[in-house]
């Protein structure tokens, strides 16, 4: 399986991900310190109405920006997906991938879970360095001067983001499932961003519903579950299909 | 099947939804030959080729490669064959030594070696180009060194000359013919164009509307005097020559 997922990364150019992955940890980090200055500098009685005080709090920072990463690995897990299965499995490109003696069900395996590696590890890293760069200076130079930035705030916001890699893995593979009935990239896409979104909604609802930390948990296991189900089925599926696929 | 026996194809059959595009088949290809399939556009060669590669699978009817069932056994198949089918793909930011690695990385063996194979097609001074920058005559060599350089037991070669110069048709017949001579390959090609099926087989097979209607020696119809191997085809492939052929034969 390494050696199956070491000829993937051979065959496929993963630079434009990594810097793609690499504009989005910028990207994140100038959202977080925008939305927590914004919040700070709008004080006038429209603002305080439509609810941005929110942002006066560390939680709500952290989880707006959790949800805007999982929105932007969403959309690059989903354009991996497209590239690494749809793409090798449409047109003469699936005669090239099918002549090779090697399972067609390993050689789909390699590839999903190259793709789940590479867009997790990202995830990980991408989303943690703003978060502990935004709590350092915090920690030295607070711009959030209403709430205290504790360690235990930071674990629950890194916590939250193992779930997410965890739903970017079922959202990614699923996306790509959708768009593999009709071999279309646009549909992955679209569908990545609209189960990420619908995901950080629910996510966000259900903290705010349950406030205690062992319902936290729980939400976190099913939602976590949810998401292992849909990546498991996904996978055994599209193996039976692509095993049976011909070459027209 | 028999041990100097190839390929054979039995009563195989190929239907697309409603409509039949292989009807009742056989084809027989002895080991250690050049075996020229000739059909006019769209006859079904590319067809029977896919399925012998485990692209597409039969509907009903068998076919063997190397004693082996393709739709039970396509991996053993798959090991033993190079294959050429269609315009060839590549990876192509990759140059045409790196595509050739990855291809021998798949198949699990160092074969002729990506120096000896780019050789062999006269592609040794591409260097780190990109395929993506090749012209179809290169990378129709490409695509033949690809089918090749694991060293294979059968060649499966669609067209294989579409997009060469006259230089280059000339250096695949005489590669063609080491191949067989030197490494005991057997070579199955398709091809539309009657002269170079001339030139380069040893056997033919002709398909008429995805029914292989002959199968023959070349030196058959040569050694018989007043017969022009072009009319005795171009009979055969327009359909009015099944009694032509037939009566030849007896």
């Amino acid at each position: 399986m390494l050696k199956l997922m070491k000829l993937e990364l051979k065959r496929n150019n993963i630079r434009a991900y990594l810097a793609a992955s690499a504009l989005a940890c910028a990207i994140l980090l100038g959202f977080i310190y925008f939305i927590a200055c914004t919040a700070q500098i709008e004080n006038t009685e429209e603002f305080v109405n439509a609810g941005g005080i929110a942002f006066r709090n560390y939680s709500n920072i952290f989880r707006l920006a959790g949800i805007l990463s999982l929105v932007i690995f969403g959309a690059m897990s989903a354009v991996m997906y497209s590239r690494f299965i749809i793409g090798e499995y449409t047109g003469k490109r699936a005669a090239l991938a099918f002549s090779y003696p090697v399972s067609r069900s390993k050689v789909l395996l390699a590839k999903l879970l190259l793709v789940f590696i590479i867009t997790s590890v990202s995830m990980v890293v991408c989303t943690s360095v703003p978060y502990i760069v935004f709590y350092i200076t915090e920690s030295i130079s607070p711009i959030v001067i209403q709430d205290t930035l504790t360690v235990s705030v930071a674990a629950d916001a890194l916590k939250t983001l193992g779930v997410s890699v965890l739903a970017l893995g079922g959202i990614g593979i699923v996306s790509m499932r959708l768009g593999f009935i009709k071999k279309s990239v646009p549909t992955v896409i679209i569908s990545a961003i609209i189960l990420s979104a619908f995901y950080g909604n629910t996510l966000s609802a259900l903290y705010a519903r349950t406030a205690t930390s062992a319902s936290g948990v729980l939400t976190s296991l099913i939602i976590g579950g949810v998401g292992l189900f849909a990546t498991v089925f996904v996978m055994a599926e599209l193996s039976k299909k692509i095993n049976k696929m011909e070459v027209e | 099947m028999s041990s100097t026996t190839a390929v054979q194809i039995t009563n195989l059959t190929k239907k697309f939804r409603d409509t039949t595009v292989i009807k009742d088949s056989n084809m027989t290809v002895p080991k250690g030959c050049v075996y020229g399939f000739l059909g006019a556009n769209g006859a079904g060669k590319t067809t029977i080729f896919k399925m012998l590669t485990g692209l597409l699978s039969p509907t009903s009817g068998t076919a063997m490669v190397l004693g082996l069932d393709v739709t039970k056994e396509r991996e053993k198949v798959l090991r033993g064959i190079g294959s050429l089918i269609e315009a060839p793909v590549f990876y192509e930011h990759l140059s045409a030594a790196e595509n050739l690695e990855l291809h021998l990385d798949y198949m699990g063996t160092k074969g002729f070696g990506t120096g000896v194979a780019l050789d062999m097609v006269g592609l040794a001074g591409t260097g780190k180009k990109p395929v993506g920058k090749f012209s179809l005559g290169m990378r129709q060599r490409l695509g033949i060194a690809r089918a090749f350089i694991h060293r294979p037991q059968v060649l499966i070669l669609d067209e294989p000359i579409n997009g060469l110069d006259p230089m280059g048709i000339r250096d695949m017949r005489n590669l063609f013919l080491s191949l067989i001579q030197k490494h005991g390959m057997t070579i199955l090609l398709s091809s539309h164009i009657l002269s170079e099926i001339e030139h380069t087989a040893d056997m033919v097979g002709v398909i008429v509307n995805g029914t292989v209607v002959c199968e023959l020696y070349l030196d058959e119809i040569k050694g018989q005097s007043g017969i022009r191997l072009e009319d005795y085809f171009f009979n055969i492939m327009s359909g009015e020559g099944m009694n032509y052929a037939k009566a030849n034969e007896a």
